[in-house]
């Protein structure tokens, strides 16, 4: 059932034909430059890795070594058409990939080297991974374990490389590749950050940005002010459901061992309410988020609950510095966010104390925004980290914010923040928004209760059928039929819509070089444990690609989601392997009847000699 | 992050005052009353004295079991908004324990009653102040209702035992006798035990009907012992459902007072396992689907493939393939399907061609027509046998349709909302709804095909300025023109993504006279599996399968009749931990600070939004 698809003159999108051949191993995110044979090298049952003598470096070869023997992993994806050759066998065995490292002390920082190289020979008993760091090298261990396979044949259950030689060259093209989780909204436990983390070392990525605290609930166990976790934290049958202090320590430790940065997100001054625990920092604390007219200009809020530090109170100050001072203490990385995001004026004025001030000495909302976050910018500062702020407060609201403030751009224009002057972290929720589509969660939503679509208005229907006939049916929408349904940002970003995110369209050469990358977002309102690894995969992993790989390739080509689709197909399956509960992206009939399942009808279909269309 | 609501003035009122107790089973019962004196503990051994037979025993084992190992606290705060008077809560100063509950008398007056389509499922329950509680129900089906919401009365004491809140008195029964959830392993594959879970909480949610949509044309999971060929196109030998599985899925549900109806949809959707048996059964397997030449279309999604209506051998596969299987599930219902028959597949049966060319006077509705007298007589050869069909047989736009369909077919409609409705019941059929406005659980998922290049758009296109000026000319429209990307479908051919109050707000008679109403059964909601499978079948189900169970047990409306699903949030996040808890995956459908804060995380203000 269904699929009533527009049939509006779409153009058929013929792929261009990449370089890479046609093969049965499927790598995710793609290599930079790869290069394939025919042959099919065995690996010995006694194969080790040879690599330097590094804590780090040693666990992770340790971890590749158990994980390839384990997963034994056979292709669900079917390779397309009669692009498929017999790979001739081997007769050696490989028996090491040996490792090597230029710079075996280069820490886990925003510009640390990454990139690696691969050679695996074509019959050669050793084959190379080289690396500037160890965190290259970890890169190179994890395109190394997707290259290896299992035979189906139950007699010689053996482990192989197909396509050998194999010859890769690697690195990113971008220095920031990020997932953000909300745990403020609703809880996840340290194992779902972990298995999280997991997901991310999969596919490359190299931030974790956790937004720990929000309205709802303050999760964090700090030792310097413990009535905010006290009061703050969710509790649930009677257990509190926070994170201590060696909870952070241990998933920051767990993350670096795997390549992943932690970026603490402590959002202020709005989204604040949990910070109740310390009385008399916040205003309009827990306010219904609208006032009884339910006008949306008169609003406490963006969403339940309200709550916003107090700008003018002493007290504020001393307990945000109290609290970045400890936060930035546990968190090790460069880069601390600020936070920042949806400011609401209204909220403040609600304080008498605040609204007595602002008039008295004749400043606005916003001008109370820039001193405060000026001074929580000073604090980080003190602190020696890099601050990341949501854009809010530059790009529309054009306060006055330290140009070395990296912008996190979420619903504004990426230009404006770079012509501002500002590095940017790209994460549009027209693309990375992994939470939308959800419908609206609030309760005693009215809007709902249609039971038939609204009639359109004849005038307007004669307008569109003689203007617009391609509208009729399908582009104009009521919000039960076709629309939104109260979901602000729906509709549902699909695995090919992130990605399909240009992180830099129309940016100048030189405007490009400061966005340092991007960061799918998963708020947390309609999430938890149980729905983490669907909402987050595989679709994290489409970002993964697009920040890796990037969105063209070295000849400047852009990349093709139909080469892409197969390899997405396999790689889903794998994460499932894996461990991480991602969602299935199509019926397996499409990955057993390759491009059966496309849009359009497949070029391959009448080019099938031309490298199977990759 | 988010949000930006339509600003809406509505008018404060008062809403009534709920319950003090915390326990609040969903569905509600008809009728519910708590007594004032006091908890009532659990006797430890607490005992059930109920007549003999296999199926109640059983569901009595498992209840006890459950709410020892359950021990269940409530989570969600009930109660008025916060600027109100505080709602009293009971845990903060708890009466002392008067009574125990040692037993329960279990009686039922019809203990041969089989699980068939009407049986009656009432019960009521009485726990008095007393140590005797009392369960009363013609059947054991209403025995076994009884049971889950007894289990959803008991509670934690806060130390180690149990008990209930309050004296408490049930009589309750269901508005509709079906009351379904439709699950495909044609797409994707669901392991038996993913489909044994989901029927655990189909019984606690008092559902009663699990539609097994079987196969597709993507995939052939049942083995058939006259075919064993079939399961070649299984997608791996690991993916498919023996005999043994089938009878395990079915006595699992009966023990739970589930229905299993299963569905093998003919004559479209059908290519996997059918072309094993012989390939002329199945007209344009091979055919591209072809969405970019919507004219020739051969399916409305990959793959293509429908039974040859005109070939001969067609009927013996259909005959052997359904005799097999209706041997098998016990339930007087078999849906056969008849789903989106399109016409541009015939196109590559060279019977159809020849028929149409031989009497220029045929058309489509005779092919559908040809297919009904040959087809349903082997489905109808069973003297208890009702037939179910996707309303398309009737109802399809640019379809195959048949002429005369006899009105003891069920029709399932999901298309036109309640317009479909009306036009069957009016018609004289029985009806399930399934309106895929409303009870659609897969939508609103984006596109699942793939190689679409409309994703591929990085700036919202500009709106050509005559048609925002169009729109902007009638502000009474509830319409807006939208993109693709932006507040657009996203490809989803049924967006949006449907919520549990939409779900919960849906009246499936509405707009009947009291003759049509009595044709409608009940409803059932599909979760169609192109983008779901074991990893997203919790999830995607539950809680919003509860908002349609409560809709179709005891309704949406309180009383006075107006809509309550204001007071069913409570009960849905309730019932949502309680699944979690029970070890099914459901999502969260709110942050857990609205669990806490009643109404704080409502919309609009005004608790009587929602009425009409």
């Amino acid at each position: 059932m269904k699929v009533a698809v527009i049939s509006a003159a779409i153009a058929t999108a013929l792929f261009a034909v990449p370089s890479v051949a046609i093969i049965d191993t499927f790598l995710w995110p793609i290599p930079q430059s790869l290069s394939w044979g025919d042959g099919k090298l065995n690996i010995d049952n006694s194969f080790k890795f040879d690599a330097p003598n590094v804590p780090e470096l040693q666990a992770a070869v340790a971890r590749y070594k158990k994980l390839i023997w384990k997963e034994r992993w056979t292709s669900v994806q079917v390779p397309f058409g009669n692009a498929t050759t017999q790979n001739h066998a081997s007769h050696g065995k490989l028996k090491s990939i040996s490792i090597s490292i230029k710079d075996k002390k280069a820490d886990l920082s925003p510009d640390v080297d990454e990139s690696y190289t691969i050679d695996i020979p074509e019959n050669a008993s050793t084959g190379t991974i080289t690396a500037q760091t160890i965190w290259g090298a970890m890169h190179g261990l994890e395109t190394f374990s997707q290259l290896v396979k299992a035979t189906s044949d139950s007699h010689n259950a053996g482990l192989y490389v197909a396509k050998t030689p194999v010859k890769i060259k690697d690195a990113p093209k971008f220095p920031y590749r990020g997932i953000m989780l909300d745990t403020a909204r609703n809880f996840y436990s340290v194992d779902d950050i972990l298995r999280t983390i997991d997901g991310m070392s999969y596919n490359k990525m190299n931030v974790l940005h956790w937004h720990i605290t929000d309205s709802q609930s303050f999760p964090l166990l700090l030792e310097s002010v413990p009535e905010l976790g006290d009061k703050g934290a969710y509790t649930l049958h009677g257990k509190r459901l926070g994170y201590t202090k060696s909870d952070v320590k241990r998933i920051i430790k767990y993350a670096r061992a795997r390549g992943v940065r932690v970026v603490p997100e402590l959002d202020m001054p709005a989204h604040t309410a949990s910070w109740k625990g310390v009385e008399g920092i916040t205003t309009c604390t827990e306010q219904f988020y609208l006032d009884p007219t339910n006008d949306w200009g008169n609003r406490y809020a963006n969403e339940p609950t309200a709550g916003q530090l107090n700008p003018i109170n002493p007290k504020t100050y001393e307990i945000v510095n109290k609290v970045i001072d400890e936060v930035t203490s546990w968190f090790d990385d460069e880069y601390y966010h600020g936070g920042g995001d949806e400011p609401v004026n209204h909220c403040w004025q609600d304080d008498k104390g605040v609204s007595d001030y602002m008039q008295k000495n004749n400043v606005t909302g916003d001008d109370l925004l820039e001193t405060f976050l000026n001074k929580e910018l000073a604090t980080i500062k003190k602190n020696k980290k890099t601050a990341i702020l949501w854009e809010d407060a530059v790009t529309s609201l054009h306060l006055n914010i330290p140009k070395e403030t990296i912008l996190q751009v979420w619903t504004g224009s990426i230009k404006d923040a770079v012509q501002a002057g500002h590095k940017v972290i790209a994460s549009s929720y027209n693309f990375f928004y992994l939470d939308c589509r959800s419908g609206n969660w609030n309760g005693n939503d009215t809007t709902v209760d249609e039971q038939v679509p609204p009639t359109v208005p004849q005038k307007l229907q004669d307008y569109i059928n003689n203007n617009y006939p391609d509208w009729a049916g399908n582009l104009i929408a009521s919000p039960n039929f076709g629309g939104v349904a109260g979901d602000w940002c729906a509709p549902f970003k699909s695995w090919q819509r992130v990605y399909s995110y240009d992180v830099t369209y129309q940016l100048t050469k030189e405007e490009a070089k400061s966005v340092l990358g991007g960061e799918v977002a998963l708020w947390s309102e309609q999430s938890d444990s149980m729905t983490l690894d669907m909402k987050l995969w595989p679709r994290a992993a489409a970002a993964a690609e697009m920040l890796w790989s990037g969105r063209y390739d070295s000849t400047g080509k852009q990349r093709d989601i139909g080469e892409a689709m197969p390899r997405m197909f396999d790689w889903r399956y794998r994460l499932v392997e894996r461990g991480l509960r991602a969602e299935p992206i199509q019926p397996l009939w499409c990955g057993k009847n390759p491009h059966g399942c496309d849009l359009n009808y497949p070029w391959v279909f009448t080019h099938p000699n031309d490298g199977g269309g990759y | 992050m988010k949000t930006f609501v339509a600003s809406i003035v509505a008018a404060v009122a008062f809403i009534p005052a709920t319950l003090a107790v915390q326990a609040n089973p969903l569905p509600i019962p008809q009728h519910i009353e708590w007594g004032h004196s006091g908890p009532i503990a659990i006797d430890h051994h607490l005992s059930f004295h109920a007549p003999k037979n296999a199926i109640l025993s059983d569901a009595i084992k498992r209840t006890t079991k459950l709410i020892w190992k359950e021990k269940y606290e409530p989570v969600v705060v009930q109660g008025p908004p916060a600027n109100y008077t505080p709602f009293p809560t009971l845990s903060q100063s708890k009466r002392g324990v008067k009574h125990t509950l040692k037993k329960i008398d279990v009686v039922v007056t019809d203990l041969k009653a089989d699980l068939q389509a009407g049986v009656d499922e009432s019960y009521t329950l009485d726990i008095p102040a007393g140590n005797t509680g009392v369960i009363k129900a013609k059947t054991v089906w209403g025995a076994l209702h009884a049971l889950s919401t007894l289990e959803q009365l008991v509670i934690s004491d806060g130390g180690s035992g149990l008990e209930i809140e309050e004296p408490v008195s049930i009589k309750d029964s269901p508005k509709f006798i079906h009351r379904g959830v439709m699950l495909d392993t044609g797409r994707n594959f669901l392991p038996v035990e993913a489909i044994l879970r989901q029927i655990d909480a189909l019984a606690w949610a008092k559902l009663n009907v699990f539609h097994w949509h079987i196969d597709d044309s993507q995939s052939w999971p049942i083995d058939i012992k006259a075919h064993p060929e079939m399961t070649k196109d299984a997608y791996s030998k690991k993916f498919t459902y023996s005999h043994a599985d089938v009878k395990k899925i079915i006595s699992y549900a009966k023990a739970r007072g589930v229905r299993v109806i299963p569905e093998i949809d003919m004559p479209g959707h059908s290519s996997s396992g059918w072309k094993q048996i012989d390939p002329k059964i199945v007209a344009c397997a091979d055919s591209w689907w072809s969405n970019d030449v919507w004219s020739l279309h051969t399916a409305v999604e990959p793959n293509p493939g429908q039974l040859d209506i005109l070939y001969p051998g067609t009927y013996k596969a259909i005959e052997s393939v359904y005799n097999e299987l209706s041997g098998i599930f016990s339930d007087d219902y078999f849906h056969v399907g008849f789903d989106e028959v399109h016409q541009g597949c015939y196109n590559f049966s060279s019977l159809v061609r020849d028929y149409f060319k031989a009497d220029p006077s045929r058309d489509y509705t005779d092919l559908g027509q040809y297919f009904i007298d040959h087809a349903l007589p082997i489905f109808q050869n069973k003297k208890d046998r009702r037939v179910i069909m996707w309303e398309d047989v009737i109802t399809a736009i640019g379809g195959v349709t048949a002429k005369h369909v006899p009105k003891n077919v069920i029709m399932q409609t999901w298309n036109n909302g309640p317009n479909n409705t009306k036009l069957l019941t009016s018609q004289g059929y029985d009806v399930i709804v399934s309106s895929s406005d409303f009870y659609y659980l897969d939508c609103g998922h984006g596109g699942w095909v793939t190689n679409d290049p409309r994703y591929n758009v990085n700036y919202s296109p500009a709106l050509d300025a005559s048609i925002s000026d169009a729109f902007a000319a009638d502000p009474s429209t509830a319409y807006s023109p939208t993109t693709y990307n932006y507040g657009g479908a996203g490809g989803s051919w049924c967006a949006p993504y449907k919520t549990w109050q939409r779900i919960y707000d849906y009246d499936i008679t509405v707009g009947l006279t009291a003759a049509e109403a009595k044709h409608v059964l009940g409803g059932e909601t599909p979760l169609w599996a192109e983008q779901n499978d074991a990893t997203t079948v919790d999830s995607k189900l539950w809680p919003r399968a509860a908002a349609l169970a409560e809709s179709l047990w005891s309704g949406n409306r309180d009383a006075s009749g107006k809509k309550r699903v204001n007071q069913a949030t409570f009960r849905i996040l309730e019932f949502r931990e309680r699944l979690v808890g029970r070890g099914v995956g459901a999502a969260p459908l709110q942050p857990r600070y609205c669990l806490k804060h009643p109404h704080a995380c409502d919309l609009m203000y005004d608790q009587n939004a929602v009425i009409a």
